[in-house]
């Protein structure tokens, strides 16, 4: 299992994709971080909120990542389809079992680091941002909450990405879904139907994440159960259609 | 020859999707160090057959075995058996070693034996080139190059000769031809009859059923007759055979 693992590891940074999904998710995260900082400063000055609320919007503001990281997942499965490489993986892989199980650790590690960048990303742009309005970061309980969310939703999205690519089987089709349920359909949901919008997934890790800029998200824990409900659903069916169909 | 000897066993395998019929009441066998041609026309379900041998597609009803299993039950199969599919692409955004590089690492292979068969199919100066820009000849020997990482005792090689250019022919056929002399059994799908005739030991000719199964000479009277002709004899007016996608 530890080569099988390894190979996937190594197909998930060939070609640039890896690259490009880093860069586009990185420069949503700092826009994010300067709208929430230049608004924060506003709001500041005229003694609407608080140090500790603009460091928690903005520690939050690299969430944007977390869709990136699910398309990513889901392109990682995805794109095996579509270049027939999974034929190979399957034949070589030592079944189709062995390979689900070796490419779904090896995209619960890239979530991992990627959620390890987020982080990074999350902390420096709330220290470089607080700092260039010329205000200080509030280092709290829920600011380090707020990060402990974003690495846990990183692998949660990762997961999740490639279990919908399990399911789908087609590139474009899959993080086309991803991205707009991550960018566009959930906001629209949640705003709505807040009462359906907050069990869904992206919403979930919001919740998850202590994103304080949304209303009507779930509190943290009940958002993590939402979250694994999604992630053991997903799986169980993208390794049922992955195990049954044919491969083609 | 029983099921349990022959390297590769197909008894009354059948494959249908909704109306159409690819495959049906299938039966052949594969004797130890032979090079099989597996013949049909386009759409005759050879690729069908091939994918049913390797577990990629469930059959209707039937078996398929390579050494006297299923190859999904078969211990260690994915190194007792190279294939190389049409269509099967390498992993996407590689160069030909790197791709080489993840499936050695796959099967748990050094990546010295990456450059063993690299040089094996004559791809050692092309193999830091991204696969995209090889052409079909070269994606050929990277497909054959893959299919040799593990030294498998049988070699499943789907259309090998396609996008081949002459040298590229004669090149597959020695090498083929040294492969099988080094005690492996190669059973290979194709529809470039005098490719095969030159080639090959023992014919399985499909149309959908089975045509024929036995050895070559049997089938040609020695080279008495072209293979071409046999095979038309075999799969009827090409008019009135039934194809499917």
């Amino acid at each position: 299992m530890r080569d099988a693992f390894v190979a996937e590891w190594m197909k998930s940074f060939s070609g640039k994709l890896w690259l490009i999904m880093v860069l586009v998710g990185s420069l949503f995260s700092v826009l994010g971080a300067y709208g929430f900082a230049t608004a924060g400063d506003k709001a500041l000055a005229e003694g609407r909120t608080t140090e500790a609320a603009v460091s928690h919007d903005l520690l939050q503001a690299p969430l944007s990542m977390l869709v990136f990281t699910a398309a990513l997942g889901a392109a990682l499965v995805t794109r095996e389809f579509s270049a027939g490489s999974i034929t190979r993986s399957v034949l070589l892989a030592g079944g189709r079992d062995r390979l689900f199980t070796a490419k779904t650790l090896a995209v619960a590690a890239l979530g991992a680091l990627f959620g390890t960048a987020t982080v990074v990303l999350s902390a420096v742009c709330a220290v470089v941002f607080m700092s260039s309005k010329g205000h200080t970061l509030v280092w709290d309980q829920q600011s380090v909450l707020t990060l402990i969310g974003l690495f846990v939703c990183s692998i949660a999205a990762s997961l999740w990405g490639a279990a919908m690519g399990w399911v789908i089987r087609h590139q474009v089709g899959a993080m086309i879904l991803v991205l707009l349920l991550g960018t566009t359909l959930e906001h629209l949901v949640i705003t709505m139907v807040p009462g359906v919008g907050r069990f869904l997934f992206f919403e979930a890790m919001s919740g998850l994440s202590h994103d304080t800029t949304v209303h009507g998200l779930l509190p943290a824990p009940a958002a993590g159960g939402v979250i694994l409900a999604w992630i053991v659903v997903t799986v169980l069916v993208g390794r049922r259609l992955f195990t049954s169909r044919d491969v083609t | 020859m029983s099921a349990t000897d022959a390297v590769v066993a197909v008894e009354n395998l059948a494959k249908r999707y909704g109306e159409v019929t690819a495959v049906e009441d299938l039966t052949f066998r594969v004797r130890p160090g032979r090079i099989v041609g597996l013949l049909g026309r386009n759409g005759a379900g050879k690729t069908t057959t091939l994918r049913m041998l390797l577990g990629l597609t469930r059959p209707s009803s039937g078996t398929a075995a390579v050494f006297g299993r299923p190859y999904a039950e078969l211990p260690r199969a994915s190194h007792r058996v190279g294939v190389s599919m049409e269509g099967v692409g390498p992993t996407p955004g590689t160069s030909g070693r790197r791709d080489l590089k993840i499936w050695a690492k796959t099967l748990g292979l050094p990546a010295a034996r990456v450059d063993e068969v690299l040089h094996e199919v004559g791809l050692d100066d092309a193999a830091d080139r991204k696969v995209k820009g090889y052409s079909l000849g070269m994606r050929q020997r990277l497909n054959l190059a893959t299919a040799l990482l593990a030294d498998p005792e049988l070699l499943v090689l789907d259309e090998p000769a396609n996008g081949l250019d002459p040298d590229g022919i004669r090149w597959l056929r020695t090498t083929l031809r040294r492969l099988a002399g080094e005690g492996r059994t190669i059973l290979l799908s194709s529809h470039l009859m005098a490719e095969v005739e030159q080639t090959v030991d023992d014919i399985v000719v499909i149309q959908q059923t089975l045509r024929y199964c036995g050895s070559l000479d049997e089938l040609t009277g020695g080279g008495t007759r072209r293979l071409e002709d046999c095979f038309f004899e075999l799969v009827g007016d090409p008019s009135r055979s039934q194809t499917h996608a």
